[in-house]
């Protein structure tokens, strides 16, 4: 009589539960993009040569979590939970150097739709650091190396770092600090692409002179 | 008449004519004793003829002055000797001393010329050449030669010994880079060694610059060599090269060594490319067996280790190994030990001095150690072509270290070193071996195998199935390349694929989250979560 009771209890009390916790309501997560300024226009890639953004490659820690990561102390990082990236940050970041090394450089540079075999030169990017510091600062530390496209051969090794200060406060502030950073990576990465630019214009005005794009300037 | 009487009366005293007598006798007195004292001693000479001397009248010479004089001449009494007596002078008695010397000078022709021409006319004499030693001697065995250097000459003497005669006899000089230092003194053969033995005299201060490594040739005579430069003859001074001579010397390349003693004893060498083929004394005798063929091996091959010359090859033990072949005229002599058939014997010497170890007893001793050591560590002897193109062989050792610890043997009462294969004789054995089993393998009955074999194969190809096998190679290589051109990058495949991994990767890190966030707090999925709120970072200052 008494195991009957007990049962009886059991069995209702354990909707009950469940349905009390299906009812509290979760922390809304507040998600950034990163694109940056939109870009306005529309342009070819040089037609005698052209650039790619081949691999992007993040330190783990920037993709085990979508979170955006603040350094809490030396050596110690959180990633946020109701702060996050809208996108894991690798294609985020794909994009947004992209946009922003053609915007630098006046050339259109491929990286996702065009075929990378048609690329005279590939810039591949590994970023090491990137994150904000309870301390105001967002910083950066990246390398990007440059090859010959058809043969992968690597031309040569570039490194920038960066600490730039938080506009504001928050998470918010974060994020357009990390888009300045990224923004004036993408600009080294430009600069650096520019004597082959150049080199590959002069080429072209003068077809007879034209120099294999593989040699470097 | 008064009687005249006389007084008689005794006179005392001596009467004066006694003192004839008396002085007489003090005369006789006095000349005995100064007869005593000024005579010298007598001394008996034992010759083996008398020839030349006469009793009374030949005289005793030193230095050409007369200091004694014959007194007697008897045959003595063994009969094969005459004994002389001789009176000397007071004056010589202290030149009798133990190693004074006594010949008789008497007209003589030898190789160093013709001496005592002199007493064709004055008649001989015997001459006193002063000794050292104790005094008192009284009784001599004289010379029957006159001696080559005397005695009291200063120098040192040594013995040489050679095991054949040469043209070196006694008188001929001993050159020092062709200056004569010495003398060859005496030349007798002994017949307990089998041995020539040549005592020969260094003057001073020619003895001092002799060594023990120095080496005593035979340079009567001229030598010829013919040679890539043309015909090369040495010869030595025309006296020696008439009567013979020695030559003493360093071989080539050696350093001098201990200073040389009197009694010293020297191997007298037949040239000078003698010495150099065997510059040092002491050496070692071992018997190394050799499995292969000597053909080539000669007597004086080097022994060599690591390309250092270390000694020669004395000689292929050709009797010892008789002894060893059944059906010897005397089996039963077989060395203990030897095996039988087990390879050619050959002695072969090892030299300390050419590994920079003494030349001496203690060299031998050092050197019999690292040779035992070294035989522990798996050092052998192996049998090297030296001369392509002459056959020449060479006894060369080394280290081996796939072979296991040695021990050094004996054969025929001399120890014996082990030996390895090596070179193209090792080749040739293991050629051997691998024909051997070669020649083991059933090749008859895998050929035939293989012939079946081969026949199955060739009706196989011809059937009906093998013909058409062609055609239905070619569709499938067809529909191959069909399926990898649909694997290819533009492929419809790979550009679903591709997103469709993307995706994937990403649903995987989300799950991941998904995996902590539970891991964290397992009620999770029922419970909404309590997260600490996230570090807000503050503004930077500008």
């Amino acid at each position: 009589m008494r195991m009957t009771t007990v049962a009886a209890s059991t069995v209702l009390l354990l909707p009950l539960l469940l349905l009390g916790g299906c009812s509290s309501t979760p922390s809304e997560p507040t998600l950034y993009l990163l694109r940056g300024q939109p870009a306005e226009g529309s342009g070819e890639v040089a037609a005698s040569l052209r650039f790619g953004l081949g691999r992007v490659i993040l330190a783990p820690y920037l993709l085990s979590s979508t979170g955006l990561v603040v350094e809490t102390a030396p050596g110690e990082v959180r990633s946020a939970r109701l702060h996050r990236w809208a996108e894991p940050l690798d294609a985020g970041m794909r994009w947004f150097v992209r946009t922003e090394i053609a915007r630098s450089l006046g050339h259109e540079v491929g990286g996702g739709l065009s075929d990378v075999m048609d690329w005279d030169y590939t810039i591949d990017l590994y970023v090491g650091r990137l994150h904000g510091s309870m301390s105001g600062d967002a910083m950066i530390e990246a390398a990007w190396v440059l090859r010959v496209a058809h043969d992968d051969t690597a031309l040569r090794e570039y490194r920038f770092g960066k600490r730039v200060p938080l506009p504001q406060a928050g998470y918010a502030g974060l994020v357009a600090a990390e888009e300045d950073l990224l923004r004036q990576l993408s600009a080294q990465i430009a600069e650096s692409l520019r004597p082959y630019a150049e080199q590959a214009m002069s080429a072209a005005e003068d077809p007879d002179g034209a120099a294999e794009p593989a040699g470097a300037p | 008449m008064t009687d005249a009487h006389a007084a008689v009366s005794r006179k005392r005293g001596i009467n004066p004519i006694w003192f004839v007598p008396i002085v007489a006798l003090v005369l006789g007195i006095w000349m005995v004793i100064y007869t005593l004292q000024s005579e010298g001693p007598d001394i008996t000479i034992t010759f083996s003829t008398a020839e030349g001397i006469e009793q009374g009248k030949t005289k005793v010479k030193l230095r050409d002055v007369d200091i004694g004089l014959v007194e007697t001449v008897e045959l003595g009494e063994d009969l094969e000797s005459v004994v002389i007596t001789i009176s000397l002078e007071k004056t010589a008695e202290p030149l009798l001393r133990e190693n004074t010397q006594f010949w008789v000078v008497r007209p003589r022709i030898g190789k160093s010329g013709v001496t005592g021409l002199g007493t064709l006319l004055s008649g001989g004499y015997i001459q006193l050449a002063p000794g050292d030693g104790a005094d008192g001697k009284r009784a001599y065995v004289g010379l029957e030669e006159p001696p080559v250097t005397p005695s009291s000459t200063p120098g040192v003497r040594l013995v040489l010994t050679a095991d054949k005669a040469g043209s070196v006899s006694a008188g001929d000089p001993v050159l020092f880079k062709g200056y004569q230092v010495g003398r060859v003194e005496t030349e007798i053969f002994d017949i307990e060694r089998q041995l020539l033995t040549y005592e020969i005299f260094i003057d001073a201060p020619y003895d001092q610059k002799l060594t023990s490594r120095h080496r005593f040739w035979d340079v009567s005579g001229v030598s010829a060599r013919a040679g890539a430069d043309g015909i090369e003859i040495d010869s030595v001074a025309l006296e020696t090269l008439l009567i013979g001579g020695v030559e003493v010397g360093l071989p080539l390349g050696v350093e001098p060594g201990q200073p040389i003693e009197t009694g010293s004893e020297f191997e007298l060498y037949g040239s000078f490319a003698d010495v150099n083929k065997r510059p040092y004394r002491y050496s070692l005798e071992y018997v190394v067996r050799f499995p292969q063929s000597v053909r080539g091996l000669q007597p004086g091959a080097p022994v060599e280790f690591r390309g250092l010359r270390i000694g020669e090859v004395e000689r292929v033990m050709l009797t010892e190994l008789a002894r060893t072949i059944p059906g010897a005229s005397q089996p039963q002599s077989v060395p203990a030990g030897a095996p039988r058939g087990e390879g050619i014997p050959v002695l072969i010497r090892i030299e300390p001095a050419r590994l920079e170890r003494p030349d001496s007893e203690a060299g031998l001793e050092e050197m019999r150690k690292i040779l035992q050591f070294a035989v522990n560590n798996g050092m052998r002897a192996t049998l090297a072509t030296g001369n392509l193109l002459t056959g020449s062989l060479y006894v060369s050792m080394d280290l081996f270290s796939d072979v296991e610890p040695g021990k050094i043997g004996e054969y025929a009462g001399r120890p014996m070193l082990p030996t390895a294969a090596s070179g193209l004789d090792g080749i040739q054995q293991k050629l051997t071996v691998f024909l051997d089993k070669l020649n083991e393998l059933p090749l008859e009955g895998t050929v035939q195998e293989a012939q079946n074999t081969l026949a199955s194969l060739d009706r196989l190809v011809a059937g009906d199935g093998m013909q058409s096998l062609p055609a239905s190679l070619d569709e499938t290589l067809k529909e191959l390349q069909q399926t990898l051109s649909s694997l290819s990058a533009d492929s419809e495949l790979q550009t679903r694929l591709l997103p469709t991994i993307t995706e994937l990767e990403r649903t995987l890190t989300s799950l991941r989250l998904v995996l902590d966030t539970l891991d964290e707090q397992p009620n999770a999925l029922i419970f909404n979560r309590k997260y600490k709120d996230d570090p807000r970072p503050p503004a930077g200052s500008q």
